[in-house]
């Protein structure tokens, strides 16, 4: 698709905010916000408008919702010390979960917020059972990998190579901010995490990643983050199963081999330009059945039975080293 | 159609007051009229701060369950207003100072660039009135077949090809129809003289 014109731009700004424009266009007017200023002023003023739009005319909902919060805080802070209530806490910690609050839950542990159960999210390791050294000498027992550093395991297993792909840094950011968007961005670094989703409540939880709402959010930071609008066709956050049964104790690990998120409607990647410390930090908005009180219903295709919700949830940030090093030889 | 109730006219603060000691008796009934009453010019103020609308329902109920916890320590009733948007301020820098990405593609851009803080929460209330308050006299103004549009778009969460679908007719007209709706209101909310 040819570069949009300014007037081109403002003929469509306000459809574009409500995501009303076809991919292709969606692509070309987001590559010319990246630099056109005044435009990005009009998307702005536009999505203010989209969203006074959305509180205007989801206001009986989102009250609705917000009413049956308060409530449940009101009778959390009133009988938060009776044994005999231990149920509505419960609930009331479930209802956390829509708002996407961080708790602190370390890489394979879970969270027990008021003595009640939920579900818990946290990035750990692919290899977490076994670690690195082990799954090193048993040759990859998990299958293909992403490129680790060469030659001895390293004890981190969240150290991953520095690959610019033959460029200097600058030029690396410069040719990112250049093609984001399209099918000329690099590839983005690939890494060996799971997402793991565990289930800490005493009945079974259903939880469909393809929701039409759902997100992914891998929030990574330190000194050369680089995040950019990926290809619309970069849609590899989405492709897990549609609704996956998860019984009270146990967890479903989601791959995630890149660093590649978002919804369906805004594909991103990120990209570490420079060698140091990094931290990433995941958000996943989720439909969860039976949907905790409060939440957002969610549309789930293939969904017969129970009632499905979104929940926002956030896991701690982890720690990635980022080094410079050789090519990596992958395995 | 369930058309939402037009925005409450401004009412003094003495009534404020009162619902604020009714709620601190215990009263769920006057928490519920505080919260109708306040809810939407506190989301037009999270939405100005944070340019997030999909961020904005979170950040509301936030602020809301934080005035809830701290009610009791709110020493003048009567500037309840400017007391729950001092909350809401305070839950807008906590998500802006959240641990950031460096970001290169304009549709995050701003997300790094707080609204600069010069006005107090007494105008900004003021201010989300305002706007509000235009917004709801241009919807007013719209043919009701638009209105109807932007019902199906915006409460029921419809695309334009399913809207299209559902009323018979291209979606390149819906398109065109919200389009030119959008670019009406987008023109009142802007303040006066500031014209692009």
């Amino acid at each position: 698709m040819s570069p949009l014109t300014c007037q081109q731009i403002e003929a469509q700004i306000e459809l574009y905010a409500a995501g009303a424009c076809d991919p292709r266009t969606d692509g070309a007017i987001r590559e010319h916000l990246a630099l056109c200023p005044a435009c990005a002023l009009a998307d702005r003023e536009a999505r203010q408008l989209i969203g006074l739009l959305d509180v205007r005319f989801q206001e009986p909902e989102r009250l609705e919702r917000l009413h049956a919060r308060l409530q449940a805080e009101s009778q959390r802070r009133t009988r938060r010390w009776s044994p005999m209530w231990r149920p509505v806490a419960a609930l009331a910690a479930m209802l956390l979960l829509t708002v996407g609050l961080a708790w602190s839950v370390r890489p394979g542990e879970v969270a027990d917020v008021h003595g009640g159960g939920e579900l818990a999210i946290a990035l750990v390791p692919a290899m977490e059972q076994i670690g690195v050294k082990e799954a090193s000498a048993r040759g990859n027992p998990f299958g293909p990998k992403p490129a680790i550093l060469p030659g001895p395991a390293p004890r981190n297993p969240f150290t991953y190579p520095l690959n610019l792909h033959g460029q200097t840094a600058k030029d690396f950011r410069a040719q990112l901010q250049a093609a984001a968007g399209t099918d000329r961005l690099p590839p983005p670094p690939e890494i060996d995490l799971s997402l793991e989703l565990r289930n800490t409540t005493h009945e079974e939880l259903r939880i469909a990643p393809l929701a039409r709402r759902a997100e992914l959010q891998l929030d990574l930071a330190g000194p050369g983050a680089v995040t950019v609008a990926g290809p619309a066709s970069d849609d590899e956050p989405f492709r897990p199963a549609t609704i996956v049964a998860v019984a009270p104790g146990q967890s479903f690990k989601l791959p995630i081999r890149r660093l590649v998120y978002g919804s369906r409607q805004a594909i991103r990647r990120a990209y570490w330009t420079e060698p140091g410390d990094y931290t990433l930090t995941v958000r996943y908005r989720v439909a969860v059945c039976p949907a905790p009180r409060g939440a957002r219903p969610a549309e789930v295709p293939g969904s017969t039975a129970g009632r499905f919700g979104y929940v926002m949830l956030q896991g701690p940030p982890i720690k990635l080293q980022i080094v410079a090093a050789a090519e990596p030889t992958g395995r | 159609m369930h058309a939402p109730p037009p925005f409450p006219e401004p009412t003094p603060a003495a009534t404020d007051a009162a619902l604020v000691a009714r709620w601190l008796e215990g009263d769920q009934a006057a928490v519920h009229e505080l919260t109708e009453r306040y809810y939407r010019p506190v989301c037009g103020f999270l939405l100005k701060r944070v340019q997030r609308p999909d961020l904005v329902e979170d950040l509301a109920q936030e602020t809301f369950l934080e005035a809830v916890r701290s009610v009791k320590s709110l020493h003048r009733p009567e500037q309840f207003a400017s007391w729950l948007f001092g909350i809401a301020h305070n839950r807008c820098g906590k998500w802006l100072r959240r641990p950031r990405l460096a970001l290169f593609s304009a549709r995050e851009a701003y997300e790094q660039v707080p609204a600069p803080e010069t006005l107090s929460a007494q105008e900004e209330w003021e201010e989300q009135q305002k706007r509000l308050a235009a917004l709801e006299k241009g919807l007013a103004d719209l043919p009701d077949e638009t209105r109807t549009l932007l019902d199906m778009k915006h409460r029921q969460g419809k695309t334009c090809e399913q809207i299209a679908q559902e009323l018979g007719r291209p979606a390149g007209t819906v398109k065109s129809l919200l389009s030119r709706a959008y670019k009406t209101l987008r023109v009142r909310l802007r303040p006066l003289g500031d014209d692009p």
